[in-house]
């Protein structure tokens, strides 16, 4: 939900500052799917840097999300044909304070990871996030191209309460990809995908005469504890994950089409330094696929963007049995068993967006976009006969227009939806009675969020005008608001510059 | 040609995939313990049913059952995982305890019948009381752990001799939170031995020492009046000038005071120091009865190099090796609960641990009393887990 939030802010501020640069609209800060097919798209040919801060506020979140965030951030993207290779990627720095924070002792608690640690104490974290990619292609021979994407993110971040986690992660991913120009039978491109994912979590203690109780969550609020009081805890993850990409491109006239699919299959590996030796905590092994159609028509006075996208995870959570054993030869932790599929999560996801825009002289002048997302999220942890089960649907609609003067540029954007909770259900076994933290205070709360019917609206604002001989310059806010069904709101607010050249 | 590469890389791709199948069940198959004394659990039956206990250290997680008279249950639907087991009944006047170190229990194995050997708790008369280790914190947030004390009892109905006793604290190489090394000749969970840093003789030199019957002896590591005198900690929880040994020890360069109370002889101590000070996470503490010929044949020895630290000199690697027979009690103190990989006894000595959890904090863990007419009896289960609780106003009766 943070993760949304944060995005939507500011894709809605990229997005702005695109359509006062006079792109076509939410597509410079995308990508094509598969890179090589960059070659064949059309070069915009822009360098872009943009700063801005925003924050976020309000009591609809999930327990392991900020009561209140702020944040900084630096955009840098372009676009060049640089000798036979084009060239296309960005840059993004974000510096955040997060405020409240509870049951997080790793950098993103929410991501798909069932092993994760929760302390008891929360607090203020204060992350750094860099992240970067670049797709570059170039002509090989006659109808083939090839590209390559590279995605690069490193974070860093801490918090300044016991057992004061310090968290770094990094992830790196190559995507090679060949692409066919069959001419009028369209483009047919595929591509290979390779990620790999390394965090660690250092847990420091000042205090250690108070101890403190850590929980090493395995999914579904199952978990393990230990009485943290050494200096010093180390926990680590690992892993990799390789896919594969297939798409395939038809343009005639003022219409386009994409057909396009991906599959994904990787696996992460949890472990704490324990005795100074690895302890394996468990392996979590996914596998992803998904599959859209986009079809887009452009002329002059209309543009039309319908697409439609199916996609499914499924995670699944192997844990080790480990001892440790002390003999002079071992000395070191020895897997006894593996205990496959003991967490198990399976997501689906299918959206449709429609957007048009009317046009005037080829620019935009309305656009108009509505979309609805069907999600299904379900969780089980067999052994302890507990299951967290939730769908919904979710419904946006948006407008906005664009007022072009002679060297400048208003937008103003309305938009607004309602996710409706189709189905719930949880049952849940907690592992201590006598302790209520995670049971009540992360997996009750975390559910009757979740389960949340929700009102969001949003409003952006923008301004853009050229600077003689020397580029373009815009200031974009944008603002949102978020209630739930019992009362609880969320609002967030963002103002960036854009400097376009 | 083509085709056949298509299909071999799209089923490379397959195969090479990371799956994870879940198993049709997540527990182990059904088993049986049968717990066995003598001819009770073979030809006889158990007068009452035993308690067993079954705890899944994987997973934090605990099973109690109840036996049948024949000393049987039926383990059905646990977890997989690696298991302790410790077992507690009566047979008759008898105190019987059993205890399973480790049992690996894997998803999709049979395990048939597991006999446990149950065996007779021997009763000590001097056992352990209150175990003072923790440390205090000082009024200006500082630390303090000079005011540690160990606290024996004579548990039994007639007068006893303490003077062969001694009290010895056990090695604790294996650093915080961290399970020791595995001592040579050794197996884990089933030592024969203990392995002792330092000892001290309770009664110095020949002197004689008789306990009464209900009567407490404090051996202090300082019997100073702690918390009555600014110059040592006015937050400590005890006043320990009323001690009735103290380890003093007697070196010329040694300046903290010879305190009034008696001191005690220092034994075995090779890299001693100026106060004999536990470690404030607790470790395992033994008493050991033996005549001087007798303690003179006990094994001194060094912990193998594989564990050494180069930084350290080898006085501070030798340790002298007690049987268990010698040991007439011994309480192993570990971090906290959730600490149990360093527990260094085998059951035999002590099938539990004790703990006060907190360092710095002014608690003791002391042995529970039993309600009886006469002088006050103590639990002696020798299951520390069981016998002892925390104490947060130690020395107070």
């Amino acid at each position: 939900m943070k993760d949304r939030i944060i995005y939507l802010v500011l894709a809605v501020s990229c997005a702005m500052a695109s359509s006062y640069a006079q792109q076509p609209s939410r597509t410079s800060c995308g990508r094509t799917f598969v890179p090589s097919e960059m070659e064949l798209s059309e070069s915009a040919s822009y360098g872009r840097a943009s700063i801005g801060a925003d924050i976020t506020s309000g009591s609809f979140h999930r327990p392991q999300e900020a009561d209140t965030e702020t944040g900084i951030f630096f955009i840098a993207d372009g676009d060049r044909q640089v000798g036979l290779f084009r060239l296309k990627g960005r840059f993004d720095f974000r510096q955040s304070f997060e405020n409240g924070l509870r049951y997080a002792s790793t950098f993103d608690p929410l991501r798909d990871m069932p092993y994760i640690i929760a302390d008891s104490t929360g607090g203020n974290w204060r992350k750094q996030d860099y992240s970067m990619w670049a797709d570059i292609s170039a002509h090989v021979a006659g109808p083939l191209y090839a590209g390559l994407s590279i995605d690069l993110e490193a974070g860093r971040g801490a918090k300044k309460v016991d057992p004061r986690p310090q968290a770094s992660m990094s992830k790196i991913g190559f995507t090679p990809a060949l692409s066919i120009d069959m001419g009028k039978g369209g483009t047919v491109s595929a591509g290979f995908a390779y990620t790999t994912f390394k965090e660690v979590s250092n847990m420091i203690l000042y205090d250690s005469s108070t101890p403190q109780k850590l929980y090493l969550l395995k999914g579904l609020g199952q978990y393990t504890y230990e009485i943290f009081s050494n200096t010093e805890r180390e926990r680590k993850y690992a892993g990799d994950n390789i896919g594969a990409l297939l798409s395939w491109r038809y343009g005639t006239g003022h219409s386009s089409m994409n057909i396009y699919g991906k599959y994904g299959n990787g696996y992460e590996t949890v472990f704490d330094i324990d005795c100074n030796k690895p302890h394996y905590r468990g392996r979590y092994i996914t596998g992803s696929c998904s599959a859209g159609a986009v079809y887009g028509y452009d002329s002059e006075r209309l543009g039309i963007d319908i697409n439609a996208e199916y996609s499914c995870s499924r995670g699944s959570g192997r844990e080790f049995v480990q001892y440790f054993d002390s003999s002079p030869d071992v000395n070191a932790w020895v897997t006894d068993s593996e205990i496959p599929g003991r967490y198990v999560r399976e997501k689906d996801n299918a959206e449709g967006e429609a957007a048009i825009c009317i046009k005037s002289g080829g620019k935009r002048i309305w656009e108009f976009k509505a979309d609805a997302v069907y999600d299904k999220d379900r969780q089980t942890y067999r052994a302890m006969s507990s299951c967290m089960d939730i769908s919904s649907l979710s419904t946006a609609a948006e407008a906005m227009r664009n007022l072009f003067r002679q060297n400048s540029e208003i937008s103003i954007c309305l938009s607004g939806g309602y996710r409706f909770n189709l189905s719930h259900e949880l049952r849940y076994v907690p592992r201590e009675t006598e302790d209520t933290n995670i049971s009540e205070g992360l997996i009750m709360t975390d559910y009757e969020i979740l389960k949340s019917d929700f009102l969001h609206i949003g409003c952006d604002l923008g301004y853009g005008f050229r600077i003689r001989n020397a580029g373009h310059m815009s200031i974009n806010l944008s603002g949102r608001f978020m209630r739930s069904a019992a009362g609880l709101c969320r609002c967030s607010a963002a103002l960036s510059a854009a400097y376009r050249f | 040609m083509k085709k056949s590469i298509l299909i071999l890389i799209f089923s490379s791709l397959l195969v090479s995939c990371w799956k994870d199948n879940a198993p049709d069940s997540c527990f182990v198959r059904d088993f049986t313990l049968r717990m066995v004394y003598g001819e009770h659990g073979k030809s006889e039956t158990f007068p009452e049913p035993l308690s067993v206990s079954m705890t899944n250290t994987t997973e934090q997680y605990t099973y109690n059952f109840n036996s049948s008279d024949e000393g049987t249950v039926t383990v059905k639907g646990v977890m997989p995982g690696h298991y302790t087991i410790t077992v507690s009944g009566k047979a008759g006047d008898r105190h019987l305890a059993g205890f399973v170190s480790s049992m690996k229990l894997t998803i999709g194995k049979e395990y048939g019948e597991t006999v446990i050997a149950l065996f007779a708790v021997a009763s000590n008369p001097v056992i352990f009381k209150e175990l003072y280790y923790a440390g205090s914190s000082t009024p200006t947030s500082g630390t303090y752990r000079n005011d540690n004390f160990f606290s024996i009892y004579n548990n039994s109905d007639s007068p006893e001799d303490i003077s062969d006793l001694y009290i010895g604290m056990y090695e604790n190489y294996g650093g915080l939170g961290e399970a020791g090394p595995m001592w040579p000749g050794e197996k884990q969970g089933a030592y024969k031995n203990v392995y002792l840093k330092s000892v001290w003789k309770i009664v110095a030199g020949n002197g004689r020492y008789v306990m009464q019957p209900g009567q407490t002896a404090v051996i202090a590591t300082m019997a100073a009046p702690h918390n009555r005198d600014e110059q040592y900690n006015p937050n400590s929880p005890v006043d320990l000038s009323g001690a009735d040994f103290e380890a003093y020890v007697q070196e010329p360069e040694n300046k903290y005071p010879d305190l009034p109370a008696p001191n005690m002889e220092m034994a075995f101590w090779p890299d001693y120091a100026y106060l004999w000070r536990s470690g404030v996470f607790g470790q395992g503490m033994v008493l050991v009865k033996a005549s001087a010929e007798e303690f003179a044949s006990f094994e001194k020895v060094i912990l193998p190099e594989t564990f050494q630290d180069p930084f350290e000199n080898e006085e501070y690697w030798e340790c002298l090796r007690v049987p268990y027979s010698f040991v007439v009690d011994a309480v192993d103190l570990i971090q906290n609960e959730m600490a149990t990989a360093t527990k260094r006894f085998s059951p035999e000595l002590d099938a539990g641990y004790a703990s006060v959890g907190k360092i710095y904090c002014g608690h003791s863990v002391r042995r529970k009393s039993i309600p009886s007419p006469g002088s006050q009896i103590l639990q002696d289960t020798n299951n520390s887990t069981a016998d002892f609780e925390i104490n947060t106003k130690p020395l107070a009766e």
